[in-house]
């Protein structure tokens, strides 16, 4: 297998070691010129008739459906094709875990559905994000114009980002940012009004003071508090839906656990639904009903929770699986993947993954696996589950091995919140001493 | 509890590497490792050839201003550098030499006066004279001759030498002095810092074309200075009023980076001060130093220019384009300014065409350095 | 607060005496001074003798150039500098203060204007460039600016002349007033339209010089706002573009250049000693140069002193006003 490796790099070298000419570099950005000013003329028209963007759902009960959605970004040295070909949903009242390593395509999927990609660079190309509003009618965002674009932000669909601590304008006080958001959807309301309205969010995010902290400036409140500002903010217009970019990453892991709480509660209280990104498992595993897994731009696996946790397929899931530390695997070196995600600008039009999967087989080079269902939710990537590949399973062993460790890992991390039920426990346990002692016997 | 007793034993089996078992799961991990590294030094290979130099290069040739202010600079110091050497080898002479092209120059003076007998009266006067000075553009004279007979187009090629030597110089012993004092205000700190920080402060609030004007003319007034010389004590002062930027920059620079941890290893090792300053700190600050040389440059070419202007810079018979724009100045009257826009328009547009050449590959040098500070 | 303040006084008040101790020394290096100058001739015609200058000399304080004599001579100045007195100008026969107080105005009229238009023309003109990085607008605006930063100011002053007095004949070259016009005394209407007609190319020359570097300013930290995650923030909110740039964004770009455009303000007394010099204009800058010219050395020494305070004044009000405008800045020290 070494040896395939070797050969596998050497392939890559022979294409990627010459590199760009500067005249090959001006054609690309002339040529991207080009590209990114039709796109942004386009979502910069004014007074679009709605019927433009309009579009039917494919299931009522979703609130948002990715479909086959293309973010690319253009810059200097190629395209860069951040988001590939997503699909997923996004049913009403659920929480949807969206979760991969740095630099996979979650933050730019989420940024899409916003339509806050940065422009001119990075544009939406292809694909559809079709969004039903409270008012019953079913948007394509990715064809929206900007202006029209403005009502769904902030009142529909709201966001909290990842760094609290520089996502609030440093020279406005809480109060007039949170007014301010307010005011846009109910321009009806009084000053007074509106106050009332943001100390009451600021209250219902737990915050102690709220009179004190709506006349502060940003800069005045910890990390924690200023990301309850940002969930109080997302949440002062009622949205469907909130997108939480790694709310917690850049917190302690105390108020992590805060923030996780609030957020949950929130979701119950707003009765919408949750998109919540992270590359933390054990984030996921406290809060999503469904699990995407995301891998250089594209969907790998979705599913369920417990058929994310419980069976993953696809051999990244097991991997990000065994590369959780837990308290039961103690002995063990924590699992790392081996290698790195494949630059966005070259992709292969092959498996992405291959290079780094311990079980890739010849076919993984000739061409990107479809989706293979295992159940109406649970669908993964990967040609191991493919029938025409049925006799091929070479390393089958080695791969419930490496689920099981990896289920086992997460069985035992995540008995507090309760997800597991004890049979799993059992069973992880039991697949954890049958992998001891047939290491010990080897 | 369960916890260290574990990780005791893990350390105990890695020391001892006993059980066949255990040795097994070590040279797994170690193939693993290997594997690992191997991979590691193939994306090596695939993403990190190019050097930190090359990079920069590359960068900087994206940008199409830079390559624009690169050809403005390249053609300036050709123009200067080359032009008086070909000058001399075809036709032997050089900035001083004067040519007396006589000319007619014919004058038309009209004037309307009121007669004794209460009419209007035109008066005319035709004159002819021969000058010899201020000749037309000519084959032999391509932008002409000035007030004394000297070759304009060859002028300018002297003057762009002067200037460009003088602007390199400063910004050379700018950068030193600046890079010494900010290199140990700002990993001394403490007194030592602020004595000096008070002196770049001092020397930066000294008002500077006045003060340029004073010491050049007291220059300029010194007898035992010899004309030829009064150049090198310009650059001083020029230097003088100039190093504290660099002074500022390094320090900046200096303040952040000894915070750093490998600051701390270098310190361990034990290495002399002056060492440690020069040789781990200082070398982080050049790119800054570079971009703000390149673009300091210009500047000096300015101050230079405006001295020449006044008459305090390069002495006369020397060229100097500065001076050769003076010759527009309309206190001294209006004809030049007004009829010969070939002795002084030539001499600005060169000084511009060098100045933003400097400020183009500047910038075009911040944003290679650093994308980051992209504007 | 208030100590802030005061330490931030306390540190200009000795960057104040290191720049008045320079600008001394470096005044009585000036070789011949305008008593060497006026009794040149009276020397070599005999009537007068090197006794009688030197007697002269010691009048004023000039004849001693020995490190300690000049010493001496600093403390003298210095301690009647701070009661007030900046000297006797021998040429202009007045004292050093009513030459400044007298000239200073029309220097201030110049500038003041010429910023106003700077700040008028270059902010708008940065910000819209940044929000539309990389088009063309943006590339023309940012050569211009660079262009014009690059043009020494007496080629500028001497192409606008060109072009739009002598050729075009629109403005006229030089001076204050229409020297052939004769005014009445005092104030009357026809002679403020003379002397702003006059004025219209010194302040396009200063204007043009300036806008290009604060454009650029205005530029670099447009963009940096924009870039900004709190940015991002108000447009996920749903507000519009035009409340975004103008009000999120434009507020965070404002406390750069508040804090950098109030300390400009005490440099508009300053005069523009090479503009005001090409123009013929009787400010400040202008009377400056001449007494540098013909080693006025007690009028030199005030002029430059009176820089370096505007300077140090510029110093002391920008750091004021970034922490009255920027609300994170808190004074604990």
């Amino acid at each position: 297998m070494a040896k395939d490796k070797s050969k596998k790099v050497d392939k890559n070298k022979s294409t990627d070691v010459d590199y760009m000419s500067i005249k090959e570099e001006r054609r690309i950005s002339r040529e991207n010129r080009k590209v990114m000013k039709q796109f942004e003329a386009v979502k910069n028209r004014k007074n679009v008739d709605e019927s433009e963007y309009l579009a039917v759902m494919k299931d009522p009960n979703n609130v948002v459906e990715f479909d086959n959605l293309h973010t690319y970004f253009f810059t200097d040295v190629g395209v860069t094709k951040a988001v590939n070909g997503v699909s997923f949903n996004i049913p009403a009242g659920k929480i949807v875990g969206v979760v991969g390593e740095s630099g996979c395509g979650k933050s730019v999927t989420s940024l899409s559905l916003m339509q806050l990609v940065q422009g001119p660079v990075g544009q939406i190309v292809e694909g559809s994000i079709r969004y039903t509003s409270s008012e019953g009618k079913t948007y394509d965002i990715a064809k929206m114009p900007r202006e029209d674009m403005r009502q769904i932000r902030g009142r529909e669909i709201a966001m909290i980002f990842q760094e609290p601590m520089t996502s609030l304008n440093p020279v406005f006080r809480i109060g007039e940012q949170l007014d301010e958001a307010l005011a846009l959807y109910k321009p009806e309301y009084s000053n007074e009004e509106l106050k009332n309205r943001s100390i009451e969010m600021l209250e219902m995010v737990g915050i102690a003071d709220p009179d004190k902290i709506y006349r502060n400036y940003p800069h005045e409140l910890s990390g924690g508090m200023r990301q309850r500002v940002m969930i109080a903010m997302a949440l002062i217009c009622d949205p469907r839906l909130i997108i939480a970019d790694e709310p917690t990453t850049a917190l302690d892991v105390t108020i992590q656990a805060q923030i996780l709480d609030l957020l949950r509660s929130v979701k119950d209280k707003i009765n919408g639904s949750i998109m919540l990104i992270t590359h933390d498992l054990g984030v996921i595993a406290e809060m999503a009903d469904y699990v995407v897994v995301m891998y250089a731009g594209k969907v790998i696996e979705t599913g369920t929770i417990r058929e994310i946790f419980k069976s993953p397929k696809h051999p990244y899931t097991i991997g990000l699986m065994r590369s959780k530390p837990s308290l039961s695997t103690m002995n063990e070196r924590l699992y790392s993947i081996p290698g790195q995600v494949p630059s966005p600008v070259n992709l292969p039009d092959y498996c992405y993954f291959c290079n780094r999967c311990d079980f890739s087989f010849d076919h993984c080079e000739a061409e990107y696996p479809e989706m293979t269902e295992f159940s109406p939710t649970h669908k993964a990537a990967c040609f191991l589950y493919e029938e025409r590949f049925a006799d091929r399973h070479l390393d089958l062993p080695a791969l419930s091995k490496a689920i099981s460790s990896g289920a086992e890992a997460e069985a035992a991390r995540s008995i507090p919140s309760g997800f597991v039920d004890l049979q799993a426990i059992l069973a992880a346990e039991s697949a954890a001493s049958a992998v001891a002692s047939e290491s010990e016997e080897a | 509890m369960n916890q260290s007793q574990n990780g005791f034993d893990n350390n105990k089996d890695f020391v001892s590497g006993e059980t066949n078992a255990q040795e097994h799961v070590h040279a797994q991990g170690l193939a693993a490792q290997q594997e690992h590294l191997e991979n590691l030094k193939a994306e090596e290979e695939n993403y990190r050839v190019i050097s930190p130099a090359r990079m920069v290069a590359k960068r900087f040739f994206r940008s199409k201003l830079s390559i624009i202010g690169l050809l403005m600079i390249v053609f300036v110091f050709l123009f200067s550098f080359l032009g008086p050497i070909l000058v001399d080898a075809t036709w032997g002479y050089g900035e001083t030499e004067v040519f007396k092209v006589p000319r007619i120059s014919g004058l038309l003076t009209t004037a309307g006066f009121e007669g004794a007998d209460g009419n209007a009266y035109q008066y005319y006067d035709k004159s002819e004279t021969i000058v010899n000075f201020k000749a037309p553009l000519s084959f032999d004279h391509w932008l002409g001759t000035d007030t004394s007979g000297f070759d304009v187009f060859v002028r300018l090629m002297y003057g762009g030498r002067i200037s460009l030597i003088i602007s390199f110089l400063v910004i050379f012993l700018e950068m030193t002095i600046g890079t010494i004092l900010g290199g140990i205000s700002g990993y001394f700190g403490g007194w030592v810092d602020i004595i000096i920080m008070r002196i770049v402060d001092i020397f930066a609030c000294l008002p500077g074309l006045p003060i340029l004007l004073i010491l050049s003319a007291t220059i300029a007034s010194i007898e035992t200075i010899p004309a030829e010389h009064r150049i090198y004590y310009l650059m001083g002062i020029l230097t003088l009023l100039g190093w504290t930027g660099a002074a500022r920059l390094v320090r900046g620079q200096i303040l952040s980076l000894r915070e750093q941890e490998y600051m701390l290893a270098a310190e361990t090792t034990g290495i002399r001060t002056s060492r440690k300053i020069f040789k781990h700190l200082v070398p982080n600050a050049i790119p800054q130093l570079i971009v703000s040389a390149s673009l300091g440059l210009g500047g000096i070419i300015l101050y230079e220019a405006t001295l020449s202007y006044f008459g305090l810079g390069v002495p006369f018979p020397r060229a100097a384009w500065g001076s050769m724009i003076s010759l527009a100045d309309p206190s001294k009257g209006q004809e030049i300014l007004a009829n010969y826009p070939n002795m002084w328009v030539p001499a600005g547009l060169l000084i511009v065409i060098t100045v933003l050449g400097f400020s183009f590959v500047g910038d075009g040098l911040r944003d290679a350095f650093d994308p980051r500070m992209k504007r | 607060m208030g100590k802030y303040i005061a330490k931030r006084i306390g540190l200009a008040v000795i960057i104040l005496i290191g720049v008045s101790l320079l600008i001394y020394m470096l005044s009585m290096l000036m070789p011949a001074d305008y008593i060497d100058n006026q009794t040149a001739a009276a020397v070599q015609n005999g009537s007068m003798t090197l006794e009688d200058v030197m007697r002269l000399k010691e009048l004023y304080g000039l004849a001693d150039k020995s490190f300690v004599g000049i010493l001496k001579g600093y403390f003298t100045w210095m301690t009647s500098a701070l009661s007030g007195d900046l000297g006797f100008s021998f040429l202009y026969g007045r004292p050093v203060t009513s030459v400044i107080g007298k000239y200073v105005w029309i220097s201030f009229t110049i500038s003041l204007i010429a910023y106003l238009l700077q700040i008028a023309i270059s902010i708008p003109m940065g910000i819209k460039a940044a929000v539309y990085q990389y088009s063309g607008y943006d590339y023309s605006v940012s050569v211009f600016a660079m262009a014009a930063t690059s043009l020494p100011s007496f080629f500028l002053a001497a192409l606008l002349m060109n072009v739009l007095s002598i050729q075009l004949g629109w403005f006229p070259l030089q001076g204050l007033t229409t020297a052939t016009r004769i005014f009445p005394a005092g104030f009357t209407f026809a002679k403020l339209v003379d002397m702003a007609w006059h004025l219209v190319l010194p302040i396009m020359t200063l204007t043009l010089l300036s806008i290009g570097g604060l454009m650029r300013y205005t530029r670099t930290n447009m963009l940096e706002v924009l870039n900004s995650d709190y940015i991002r923030t108000a447009r996920a909110k749903g507000l519009s573009e035009s409340v975004v740039i103008n009000k999120h964004a434009f507020r965070n770009t404002l406390i750069p250049l508040v804090t950098t455009l109030s300390g400009l303000l005490p440099g508009l007394f300053s005069g523009a000693m090479i503009t005001e010099t090409v123009f013929a204009i009787p400010g400040i800058g202008y009377m400056a140069l001449r007494a540098t010219q013909q080693g006025d050395i007690p009028f030199v020494m005030g002029y430059n002193m009176f820089l370096a305070i505007l300077t140090v004044t510029g110093m002391l009000i920008s750091d004021l006003m970034y922490v009255v405008v920027d609300p994170r800045v808190k004074i604990t020290k």
